[in-house]
C-alpha cells in the first residue's frame, strides 16, 4: 500500500501519453496496406496515396512475383523538403515525407511525387524483403524478421539468415530503386538523369578517376563532397551499365531472390553473370571513360563557351548566390570537404574567398537558401534545413548571425529591393506556397498556393521589383517559367502569367536580366546544362552558352558578362562567361536513352495513371491508431548473455507496433551450469519502450558484451524501474534533452553502476534526472565530431535504508578545430562531480579507472571520454567523493584507406587521439585532495564486412601518475560490433 | 471618381480571378515553339512517357461527411467575407477623409497609402470567400482538389488579412497621434474613421478569440459618440454582397462547379463561352449568404457595445480590456469557430504537426531505414 501512490502516478502519466499519442495518429487498414498519418491534416491525401501504392506494388507484384507482403505507409510532414525511407525488419514500413521536393540542379524530376516515390520505395522493399525458401524456413523459424541491434549481437545473425539482401551496399540498393523509378515513372527518374550524365561526362574530362568498388564505400561516400548520394550516382550508372550490355532480364535474375540464388550480392553477381562483381565494375568504368568521351566530341563540335574561373578550385555545393556590383563581391553558401559550412564572401575579380560566417545545417548541393540586400550588406538565409527551416540574417562586415524568424518553413529566399522584403517558397502540408516575408522579417505572408501536385522553386524578383519570376513544375514533368505581377499579387489578384514551358526539359534558375528584359537561366535542352535566356517581348528562347559539363544559377553582372557556376566532380566553381547569343549546339546520348533503345519492354513498365485501379471510400475506414493495440510478435529467436563470469543461454521474444511506438523486449534465460547460487541460475530481462517511457523489469539480468569483459553489466538481484526521456532536434545541430527516472533494486552484490565496489546494503532506491544540450558539428571527410560545445547536467539519488545519497555531476565540452591541418580537432573535456550523502558510505562515491572498453563492445570506441573512465588506472580504482576531471584530447587526421581489401571485408580509415587527463579528487578535505594525471593514446580501426556491418578495432595505451602512489599503465584491445 | 474607381475594381476582379483562380489549375500552357530556337540547335532526345495527369490526382475533402465542420467553416468563411466588406467600405471612408484633411495627409501618407492598399486588397480578394462558399456547397460533388485549392486561397487571403490589419492599426495610432498634436482642431470625419476601423478591429478580434489582439485593442479608446456612430448597416453589406454574387457569376457557375470533377475543366468556365446564364441572385450560385448577418451572429453589435465602457469623466469611450477577453460573440451560431475542428483551413492556426512530440519516432537513425532524404537532394550533411 505504501507504494500506491507512485504506481498511481505512473498509471496515470502512462494513461495520458498513451492517450494523446493516440489521439494523434490514424490509420487506414486494408489488405495490404497500413496507411498511418498523423492529425487530419493530411488526410485529403489519402486516396491518392492508396491508389499510387497499389499502382506500384501491383507492378512490383507481376514483375518480380512478389506475393507475400504487407507493407506498412507512414505519411509526414516532419521536414521541409520531400523525402522517403524503406525499412523491412521488422516490418516492411514506407515512409514518405508528403512536402515538395528540393529541384536544385534538376537532379530529382518534376513529375508526380508519390508515384514515383512508390516507385523507388517499394523496390526497396522488394528486393529486401522477397524471400527464398531459406529465408522463409528462417523467418518461420523465428516468427519474423528480426532487425540488428548493436547492443544484442546476436540478433546480426538472425537478421542476416531472414533478410540476407538487406546487407548489400547501399548502391547495391539504390541502382535498382533509380533504375525501376525511372521506367515506372515513364522515363523520369536518376536512370535517365541529366546531373548523373553530367557527374560523370566531368569525371572524363577532367581525366580524374571513376571510383573504384571499393573505393566508392571507402572515399566515394565519406570524403567526397556528394557523399552518399555517390552510392545513388554510381549505383545507378553501373545498373544501367548492366542493363545496357547484356539486358534487363539478367539484371532482373541478379537481384530476384529465388531458390537458386545466393543470398550475398557479390556471389549472385558471379552466378548470373559469371565475372567478379569487380571485373564488371572495372569494365564499365572503362566504358563511361569511352561514352562520355564521344559526348564531349559532339559537344565541341561546335565552339566552346569561354569561362573564366574566379576560384581557383570547386567550392563543393554552393547555394544561390548574391552580388554586389559596388565591391564586386559574390555572397554564397559553400560547403566542401575540410571546412565547416560557411557563408562565403567571394571576390569576382581576385577569387579571395573570405568566411563570414559558419552555416548550420547545411543542405546537399545548395548548402543553403540565400538572399542577398546590398544595400544595407545583409545576407538572409536558412537553417534547419532537415527540418523546419528559419530565417537568419547575416551582417556581411561582422558576421553577426541573428535568427531573425525561428521558425519560417521557407527556402527559395530572394530579395526585394524596392521594400526589403523577402520572398521564398513555403512548403507546407504537401503544398507549395509564395509567400512574402516583410521588414522585419516576423511574418510569413502566403500569396500564392499551387494546386496539389505543382511545386514552385528558383525564385527571382526583378530589378525594379515589380515581378517576380519562377520556375513551376507539373505532374508530367513539364517545367515552366512563370511570372507574377507583384502589385497585383498585394492587390488581392492571385495568379501569374506563363512565359514559356517545356514539356520533356528543365527550365530553371531563371533570373532577370540588368534591363528586366530577359530571364536568363538554365535548361538541359539539349541534355547538356547550358544557358538560357527568354526574351519577356516575343518569348525567344536563346541559347547563350555551350560548355562540356554544366553551368547554373546565371546572373548578368553587366552588359556583356555573366556570372555563372560550373560543375566539376568536386562541385561547384564560380566564374565568368560571356554575353553571346548562339545559334548552333549539339545534343548528347544518354544512357538510359540506350537501354530503351536496347530493351523496348521497359516502355512496358511506365505504370498507368493511378486513377485507373479504382478506389472505393468505403475502403478507407480512418481508425485511430493505438500502439499498444496494434503490437504483434515481430521475433523470437535463441540468444546468449554473459553473467558474471559464466554465460546464460535463452530465448528473446519482441512484440512491437508497426511503428516502433511500442517495443516489448523480454528475455528469458537459464545459466544451470553456473556456480553461483541456484537463484542466480534464472535470468528474466523486460524492457517496454512506449513512446518516451522507459520501463524495465530485470532479475539477474545479462549482458552479452559481459562475455568479453573486462567491463561488466549484468548484475544479480533484481530491478524495476521507469523513465522518461525527451530529445529535441528541430534546431539541428543544436540538441536538448532531458530525462528523469526511478528505480528499485533489490539483492544487490555491487552497485549498479560500479561492477568492482561491493554494495554495503542489498536493497536499495535510485532516482536520477538529467538535463542537457549539445552542439557539434564535423566537415566532410571527419570521422568524429570536430568543433562543438555541450553541456550536461544530472542529479541522482539513492536511497539506502532511509538514508539518502545525493550526487550531482555536470559534463561540459568544448572543441575547435585544429587551424590549417584538415579534420584535426583540439577538444577540453570537463567534469565536476559532488557528492552529498554519507562520506563514509560507498553510495557517496564516484569511482574512476579503466578505458572502459570491453574486448568485444557494441559503444563508440571513445569510451575513454566517458566521466568515469580513467585509462592507465584499473576500473574503479580512484574513489572521489568530489572531483574536478579535464582531459585535453588531439584528434589526429584520420587516414583514408583507398581500395584496399574484397567486397566482403575491407577497412575505410584508422583514426589516431592523444590525450592527458588530470583527476583532483576530494578537493573540499585538504587531507584527501588528491592528483592523478594520465597520458595515452587510441588507434581505431573501421573494417566493413559484409558492407553492412561496419566494425572498428581499437587499440589503447595510457600511463596514470598518481601523486603519493605509485603509477600504473593500462592497455586496451576492443572489437566494437555493427557500428553505424 | 468613384464610378471610374468601382469600374476599375470590377475589371481587376475579372482579371484577376480568371487569372488567380482559374490559372492556377490550368494546364494548356504555351508550349515552346522550336521555331522560336534559332540556328541547328539539338535537342536531346530522351524517351519519356509518364501517363499521370493532374486529373488523375484523387484527393478527398473531410468536408464530405463532416457536416459540422462544414457549417463552421461556411460560417468562418462568410464572418471573414463580410468583415472584409465591412473594412473596405470603411477604409474608404477613411481615406477619403484622412486625404481631405492637408495637415493629417502629409504627416499621415505612408499610413494612407498602405490603407489603400490593404483597401484595394480586401476589395479584390473577398471574391475568393465566395468562390470557396460556392465550392463548399456540395462537396460530395466537387472536386476535392477544387474544395482545397479554393480553400487554400481563402487561408492565404485570411493571413494576409492578419498581417495587413497592421495597416488599419497604424492609421490609427496616427490618427491619434495627429490629434494629441492638434487638440483645437475638431477633425470629425478623421475621429469617425477612426472610431469605425478601431471597432472593426475589436469586432474581429473577438470573432476570431484574437487575444493578442484584445489586448492591444483594450488600451484603445474612442473618439466620437459610439451611438451615434451607426457602425453596420444591414442593408449597406447586403448591397455590396449582391454586387459581388453578381461579378461572381459572370465567372463561375456553382452548379457547374457543383458537378466538375475535373479540375482542367474549370478553365472552361468562362461564362460567354459556354453560356451561363448569370445568376442574379446568390442563391442560384448556391452560396450560402447570411441574408440577416445580426442573426448568424457574425456581426453583433450588441455584442460589441457590450464591451464598451463610457469613461465620462475620463472624457471619453473606451474598450473594456477585461471584458474583451470574456466575450465570445455567439459561438453556437458560429459552430464555435473551432479552427482546429475545421481542418481543413490554417495550417497556421494549426501549427505544424508537432514533430519533436514525435522525435522518438522519426529518430530514423534509430530505425536504421534506408532513408532516401539524399537521393531527393536535401540531405542535411554530416553535422
Amino acid at each position: 500500500m505504501k507504494n500506491s501512490p507512485p504506481v498511481l502516478l505512473v498509471g496515470l502519466l502512462l494513461f495520458c501519453s498513451t492517450t494523446l499519442s493516440a489521439q494523434r495518429i490514424s490509420h487506414v487498414k486494408t489488405d495490404n496496406l497500413d496507411l498511418i498519418f498523423f492529425g487530419k491534416r493530411y488526410s485529403y491525401l489519402l486516396p491518392h496515396v492508396y491508389q499510387t501504392y497499389h499502382n506500384a506494388v501491383g507492378f512490383h507484384q507481376r514483375l518480380w512475383n512478389y506475393e507475400d507482403y504487407k507493407v506498412n505507409v507512414v505519411l509526414n510532414d516532419f521536414e521541409d523538403q520531400g523525402h522517403a525511407g524503406a525499412l523491412v525488419m521488422p516490418f516492411n514500413q514506407v515512409q514518405i515525407g508528403i512536402e515538395p521536393y528540393g529541384f536544385a540542379f534538376s537532379i530529382i524530376p518534376s513529375n508526380e511525387r508519390f508515384q514515383w516515390l512508390f516507385n523507388h520505395e517499394l523496390t526497396h522493399v522488394v528486393m529486401a524483403d522477397k524471400a527464398n525458401r531459406t529465408d522463409r524456413f528462417f523467418r518461420g523459424a523465428i516468427q519474423g524478421k528480426v532487425r540488428r541491434n548493436e547492443e544484442k549481437p546476436v540478433s546480426a545473425l538472425w537478421s542476416y539468415l531472414t533478410v540476407p539482401r538487406w546487407y548489400s551496399p547501399r548502391w547495391f540498393h539504390e541502382g535498382i530503386a533509380c533504375f525501376m523509378e525511372t521506367w515506372m515513372s515513364g522515363g523520369l527518374g536518376r536512370t535517365m538523369g541529366t546531373y548523373d550524365e553530367m557527374y560523370f561526362r566531368s569525371i572524363v574530362n577532367q581525366n580524374e578517376r571513376i571510383y573504384s568498388l571499393i573505393g566508392l564505400e571507402t572515399e566515394g561516400t565519406t570524403i567526397d563532397f556528394q557523399i552518399g548520394t555517390n552510392s545513388y550516382l554510381y549505383g545507378t550508372r553501373f545498373v544501367t551499365y548492366l542493363a545496357n550490355q547484356y539486358g534487363v532480364d539478367r539484371l532482373k535474375a541478379f537481384y530476384t531472390r529465388t531458390d537458386s540464388s545466393k543470398a550475398f550480392f557479390a556471389d549472385q553477381f558471379r552466378r548470373v553473370y559469371n565475372r567478379s562483381i569487380r571485373d564488371a565494375w572495372d569494365e564499365w568504368t572503362q566504358w563511361e571513360s569511352t561514352f562520355q568521351k564521344e559526348n564531349l566530341n559532339r559537344i565541341s563540335e561546335f565552339p566552346l563557351t569561354p569561362f573564366r574561373s574566379i576560384t581557383k578550385k570547386p567550392l563543393g555545393s554552393v547555394s544561390n548566390y548574391g552580388y554586389n556590383p559596388v565591391t564586386g563581391k559574390m555572397y554564397a553558401a559553400i560547403n566542401y570537404p575540410g571546412i565547416v559550412s560557411q557563408i562565403a564572401e567571394i571576390d569576382v575579380k581576385s577569387g579571395k574567398i573570405r568566411k563570414v560566417a559558419t552555416l548550420d545545417s547545411p543542405l546537399l548541393y545548395i548548402s543553403t537558401s540565400l538572399a542577398y540586400d546590398p544595400d544595407r550588406e545583409k545576407v538572409y538565409i536558412s537553417e534547419h534545413n532537415a527540418k523546419y527551416r528559419n530565417l537568419v540574417e547575416v551582417d556581411v562586415r561582422t558576421g553577426k548571425k541573428t535568427v531573425v524568424n525561428p521558425r519560417t518553413r521557407t527556402g527559395d529566399l530572394v530579395f526585394n529591393r524596392a521594400d526589403q522584403s523577402i520572398w521564398g517558397i513555403k512548403n507546407d502540408n504537401g503544398y507549395s506556397i509564395l509567400v512574402k516575408i516583410p521588414k522585419p522579417y516576423t511574418d510569413v505572408v502566403p500569396m500564392y498556393t499551387a494546386p496539389f501536385g505543382k511545386a514552385i522553386f528558383d525564385l527571382s524578383v526583378s530589378n525594379q521589383g515589380d515581378r517576380l519570376c519562377a520556375s513551376l513544375s507539373g505532374v508530367k514533368g513539364e517545367q515552366s517559367v512563370i511570372l507574377f505581377n507583384i502589385k497585383e499579387l498585394e492587390e488581392g489578384f492571385s495568379g501569374f502569367s506563363n512565359v514559356l514551358t517545356l514539356d520533356d526539359n528543365t527550365l530553371t534558375q531563371f533570373k532577370f536580366s540588368e534591363d528586366d528584359r530577359y530571364l536568363i537561366g538554365t535548361s538541359y535542352y539539349t541534355g547538356v546544362s547550358n544557358v538560357w535566356r527568354i526574351r519577356l517581348d516575343d518569348k525567344r528562347f536563346e541559347l547563350i552558352s555551350n560548355t562540356e559539363t554544366g553551368f547554373f544559377m546565371p546572373r548578368q553582372i553587366n552588359s556583356d558578362s555573366l556570372l555563372v557556376l560550373k560543375f566539376y566532380r568536386d562541385g561547384m566553381t564560380p566564374g565568368i562567361i560571356p554575353v553571346k547569343v548562339l545559334e548552333d549546339a549539339n545534343s548528347i546520348l544518354y544512357l538510359g536513352n540506350l537501354v530503351h533503345q536496347k530493351n523496348p519492354v521497359v516502355e512496358e513498365w511506365s505504370l498507368p495513371p493511378a486513377s485507373k485501379g479504382g478506389f472505393s471510400q468505403d475502403s478507407m475506414r480512418v481508425e485511430p491508431y493505438k500502439p499498444v493495440r496494434q503490437m504483434k510478435l515481430a521475433n523470437a529467436y535463441p540468444d546468449v548473455g554473459g553473467f558474471k563470469k559464466t554465460v546464460a543461454a535463452g530465448y528473446r521474444l519482441n512484440w512491437r507496433d508497426p511503428m516502433g511506438l511500442s517495443d516489448i523486449d523480454l528475455f528469458l534465460a537459464a545459466s544451470p551450469w553456473s556456480d553461483y547460487p541456484n537463484k542466480q541460475k534464472i535470468h528474466a530481462q523486460l524492457h517496454w519502450k512506449l513512446w518516451n517511457w522507459s520501463f524495465r523489469a530485470n532479475y539477474n539480468p545479462t549482458h552479452f558484451y559481459d562475455l568479453f569483459g573486462p567491463t561488466r553489466r549484468s548484475r544479480a538481484g533484481y530491478s524495476l524501474g521507469a523513465t522518461y526521456k525527451r530529445f529535441y532536434s528541430l534546431k539541428d545541430p543544436f540538441k536538448f534533452q532531458y530525462e528523469f527516472g526511478a528505480y528499485t533494486y533489490g539483492d544487490l552484490e555491487v552497485l549498479p553502476n560500479y561492477q568492482n565496489v561491493t554494495s554495503p546494503i542489498r536493497n536499495m532506491q535510485a532516482a536520477y534526472g538529467s538535463l542537457g544540450f549539445t552542439k557539434f558539428r564535423k566537415t566532410l571527410g571527419g570521422v568524429d565530431d570536430e568543433k562543438g560545445y555541450s553541456w550536461n547536467l544530472s542529479a541522482t539519488s539513492y536511497l539506502a535504508q532511509g538514508k539518502l545519497y545525493p550526487s550531482f555531476v555536470s559534463n561540459q565540452e568544448i572543441g575547435l578545430m585544429v587551424p590549417f591541418v584538415r579534420n584535426t580537432s583540439f577538444w577540453l573535456r570537463n567534469s565536476v562531480g559532488q557528492s552529498l550523502g554519507d562520506r563514509e558510505s560507498s553510495l557517496s562515491h564516484f569511482y574512476f579507472g579503466g578505458f572502459r572498453n570491453n574486448y568485444l563492445d557494441w559503444q563508440p570506441s571513445e569510451q575513454y571520454r566517458e566521466t568515469v573512465a580513467f585509462p592507465g588506472a584499473p576500473i574503479d580504482s580512484i574513489p572521489a567523493y568530489n572531483y574536478v576531471k579535464t582531459i585535453a584530447e588531439l584528434n589526429l587526421r584520420p587516414i583514408r584507406l583507398r581500395d584496399v581489401g574484397t567486397t566482403w571485408l575491407y577497412p575505410t580509415f584508422i583514426k589516431t587521439s592523444l590525450f592527458g587527463t588530470h583527476l583532483m579528487t576530494n578537493f573540499d578535505k585538504p587531507a584527501d585532495l588528491s592528483h592523478v594525471f594520465n597520458l595515452g593514446a587510441q588507434v581505431d580501426l573501421q573494417l566493413v564486412m559484409f558492407s553492412y556491418l561496419k566494425t572498428t578495432w581499437s587499440f589503447g595505451y595510457a600511463r596514470m601518475y598518481w601523486i603519493g602512489h605509485d603509477g600504473d599503465n593500462g592497455f586496451m584491445v576492443s572489437l566494437k560490433l555493427l557500428g553505424d | 471618381m468613384k464610378k471610374s474607381n468601382t469600374l476599375i475594381i470590377v475589371a481587376g476582379i475579372l482579371v484577376g480571378l480568371a487569372v488567380g483562380f482559374l490559372i492556377g489549375t490550368l494546364v494548356d500552357y504555351p508550349k515552346t515553339d522550336e521555331e522560336k530556337i534559332s540556328g541547328t540547335i539539338r535537342k536531346v532526345s530522351n524517351y519519356r512517357n509518364a501517363k499521370a495527369t493532374e486529373a488523375d490526382i484523387r484527393l478527398q475533402s473531410t468536408l464530405v461527411s463532416d457536416t459540422v465542420t462544414l457549417r463552421m467553416l461556411q460560417n468562418y468563411i462568410t464572418f471573414h467575407y463580410l468583415d472584409a466588406i465591412k473594412m473596405a467600405g470603411d477604409i474608404d471612408m477613411a481615406t477619403a477623409e484622412a486625404n481631405a484633411v492637408e495637415d493629417f495627409k502629409q504627416s499621415g501618407k505612408s499610413q494612407i497609402n498602405n490603407l489603400t492598399s490593404y483597401g484595394l486588397y480586401l476589395t479584390s480578394s473577398r471574391l475568393y470567400f465566395l468562390t470557396a462558399l460556392a465550392a463548399c456547397k456540395d462537396p460530395q460533388n466537387t472536386d476535392p482538389a477544387v474544395v482545397r485549392n479554393t480553400l487554400n486561397q481563402v487561408n492565404n487571403i485570411i493571413s494576409q488579412k492578419n498581417y495587413r490589419n497592421r495597416s488599419v492599426l497604424a492609421f490609427i495610432g496616427q490618427v491619434e497621434a495627429f490629434m494629441d498634436s492638434h487638440p483645437s482642431g475638431d477633425f470629425a470625419g478623421l475621429k469617425k474613421a477612426h472610431d469605425l476601423l478601431a471597432l472593426n478591429m475589436v469586432h474581429a478580434s473577438l470573432v476570431t478569440g484574437d487575444k493578442v489582439m484584445q489586448k492591444v485593442l483594450g488600451k484603445q479608446a474612442l473618439m466620437t459618440d459610439f451611438k451615434k456612430l451607426s457602425w453596420y448597416s444591414q442593408e449597406q453589406t447586403m448591397q455590396k454582397v449582391r454586387q459581388d454574387v453578381e461579378k461572381l457569376g459572370t465567372i463561375l457557375d456553382a452548379e457547374k462547379l457543383g458537378t466538375i470533377r475535373d479540375a482542367e475543366k474549370l478553365s472552361a468556365m468562362d461564362a460567354e463561352k459556354i453560356g451561363i446564364e448569370i445568376p442574379g441572385d446568390a442563391e442560384k450560385i448556391g452560396i450560402v449568404i447570411p441574408q440577416d448577418a445580426v442573426k448568424l451572429g457574425v456581426l453583433d453589435t450588441e455584442k460589441l457595445n457590450g464591451c464598451i465602457v463610457d469613461a465620462e469623466k475620463m472624457g471619453y469611450v473606451l474598450f473594456d480590456s477585461g471584458k474583451l477577453g470574456e466575450i465570445v460573440i455567439d459561438s453556437e451560431k458560429m459552430g464555435t469557430l473551432d479552427v482546429e475542428k475545421m481542418g481543413a483551413l490554417d495550417s497556421e492556426q494549426f501549427g505544424v504537426y508537432d514533430a519533436e512530440k514525435m522525435g522518438i519516432y522519426i529518430d530514423v537513425q534509430r530505425l536504421g531505414i534506408l532513408l532516401d532524404a539524399e537521393h531527393l537532394g536535401p540531405i542535411e550533411l554530416i553535422e
